[in-house]
């Protein structure tokens, strides 16, 4: 991918594809603020990741529910959609915690996407 | 332009970031980012001009929050931008004021600009409006207003400054040309009711058989021809104040229904059935004697006597000494000013030759009479010769000077003289005088 010009960016990796186009349209095409909110979504999306699990291990519903709902709009910006998908559904899954077994599953494959993710996101960092 | 204050209120720091920088593209902009509801209230007092809000945050849910900035602050907008696709939620937050609510989807970047966009031209607007109030307050203080120093004018400045402070009727009389709307205009623009409605009815000008439409408005299809409502002048002044020029001039039959509408401070519109409450100031103003009107039957007791309430008189130009040099020296420099020509001073010839007239027309004539003399004037001064009278009522004038029969006699032969281009014999003829008089007269210097 390259951050340098105005074509279409995108990665597709096993489980996701990203994609830079609507971040470009918000901060105005301009490269130094595509970078900086980069490295914002790097920073951010690991201590997120980390309150998932930890609420996981509580069964915290609750946490679990706000949190999802927190990172989806994060997720759409960057085009990640088949991920949005699986915050929305651990989001309205944790509104009652009767499907244990099924938010054990999407909160496990959330956080792995969002390792994938994030590595990816770094590895393009790195080439800028 | 000053700064656009916005708030965005948003708990994703990447997502909140996100807008901060889209809103800040617009330089005009300046945005604050505050993480959680409490955060935001604590700079409330910052009065952001626009507030983006995230429905879910971590400490106060953006009801909460909305209502909070509202209490402070209800001419805020603020946008609700959610996850949530509640469409009972967006229902409520909308009726409790929110200005807008935006799920966050990929169109919440346009909308939000567009809104931003939409909030900042009605704030100019608002600005500009204010400005222009403020403007025509300070044109109409009453200084500006009407010029003069003379006793009878600082009566009538504190009767004016008395019907400021109360929503007394207020009954202006004076001959035509006086300044009776002006008067009017200056009680409104400084009384309580300043930003609300000045509405004007010349009652002379309107047919006796539309007046009614006019004043009390009607529905659609109260009578042919009535294809939308129409409001009245009453309700357009609700609140503010109704100005009824030549009341003196309204149909008999029309007086009662105006004074029920002022006893009772309510209408129905013609062809409606709901009663409308009313709360307008009322002031009237006639060139006629209203009290000698009652005597002959052509004006109600009843209604005299409702809308007298604080009369003021205004007194003819003629009467004002001195004020007529004010008013022509104050007439003389907003004209030029107006026109861009160079000042122009009044010679002492010029202001003798004012301080003569009658002024029938009163000061609406001396306004005509200086900006004609500017007009003529070619330097810097306005001379007698400048100043010329036109007035219709040139008789009255005339009989106004009350000069002796001597010189009344050489003024008609002089006319007569130049109307026939010194055709001493047409003269003679046309004033049935013998032309051995003129020829006598103008040997004398007498013409």
């Amino acid at each position: 991918m390259n951050f340098n010009n105005n074509k279409k960016t995108s990665v597709m990796s096993e489980t996701n594809l990203f994609n830079l186009d609507k971040l470009r349209s918000y901060v105005g095409n301009n490269n130094a603020d595509v970078k900086d909110m980069i490295a914002l979504f790097l920073e951010i999306i690991p201590a997120q990741k980390q309150k998932l699990q930890n609420a996981l291990k509580k069964s915290d519903w609750g946490t679990l529910n706000y949190i999802s709902h927190q990172i989806k709009p994060s997720l759409d910006i960057l085009g990640l959609n088949a991920t949005k998908e699986k915050a929305r559904a651990i989001e309205s899954l944790a509104k009652t915690g009767n499907e244990e077994e099924v938010i054990r599953k999407f909160v496990t494959e959330l956080c792995q996407e969002l390792d994938a993710i994030c590595k990816n996101l770094r590895t393009e960092m790195e080439k800028l | 332009m000053n700064t656009f204050k916005i708030f965005v209120i948003e708990d994703d720091p990447f997502y909140g970031e996100l807008l901060r920088r889209h809103l800040a593209l617009n330089p005009d902009n300046e945005v604050f980012l505050f993480k959680s509801g409490k955060e935001a209230l604590a700079k409330i007092h910052i009065q952001p001009h626009l507030v983006s809000l995230d429905y879910r945050l971590p400490d106060l849910s953006g009801m909460e929050v909305l209502k909070r900035i509202h209490a402070s602050f209800p001419e805020i907008p603020v946008i609700i931008v959610s996850g949530q696709e509640d469409i009972n939620t967006a229902v409520e937050l909308l009726r409790m004021g929110a200005y807008d609510y935006f799920v966050k989807d990929d169109h919440t970047k346009t909308r939000l600009w567009n809104a931003t966009n939409k909030v900042r031209e009605n704030m100019l607007l608002k600005n500009e409006l204010s400005e222009l109030k403020k403007e025509v307050g300070k044109k109409y203080e009453f200084a500006n207003i009407l010029k003069g120093n003379s006793e009878e004018m600082q009566r009538i400045f504190r009767l004016m400054s008395r019907a400021t402070k109360t929503n007394i009727t207020v009954s202006i009389s004076g001959e035509t040309g006086t300044g009776k709307e002006l008067v009017a205009k200056a009680i409104h623009y400084n009384s309580d009711r300043a930003k609300k409605p000045f509405v004007a009815v010349n009652v002379s000008a309107i047919p006796n058989e539309l007046i009614e439409s006019e004043l009390f408005g009607y529905e659609k299809g109260a009578f042919t021809g009535a294809n939308t409502r129409k409001i009245g002048k009453f309700e357009q002044a609700s609140e503010g104040t109704l100005f009824l020029d030549e009341i003196g001039e309204m149909d008999i039959s029309m007086q009662a229904k105006i004074l029920r509408v002022i006893q009772e401070n309510e209408l129905t519109r013609i062809g409606g059935n709901t009663t409308i409450k009313i709360n307008p100031r009322i002031i009237v103003a006639t060139h006629r004697n209203l009290a000698e009107e009652v005597q002959k039957g052509n004006f109600r007791e009843d209604l005299y006597y409702r809308i007298l309430g604080l009369p003021i008189e205004l007194p003819p130009l003629r009467d004002r000494g001195n004020d007529i040099l004010i008013l022509a020296k104050f007439f003389a420099d907003t004209f030029c000013n107006e026109n861009a020509l160079l000042p122009k001073t009044i010679t002492k010839e010029a202001q003798d030759k004012l301080l003569t007239y009658s002024f029938p027309g009163n000061v609406r004539e001396l306004r005509a009479v200086i900006e004609l003399g500017c007009v003529m004037s070619d330097g810097d001064t306005i001379e007698a010769s400048h100043i010329n009278f036109n007035s219709t009522n040139s008789l009255s004038n005339f009989l106004l000077e009350e000069t002796t029969l001597a010189e009344y006699s050489r003024k008609i032969i002089r006319y007569f003289l130049v109307k026939y281009n010194n055709n001493v014999t047409l003269a003679a003829k046309k004033l049935d005088i013998g032309k051995s008089t003129i020829y006598r007269m103008l040997k004398n210097n007498e013409l």
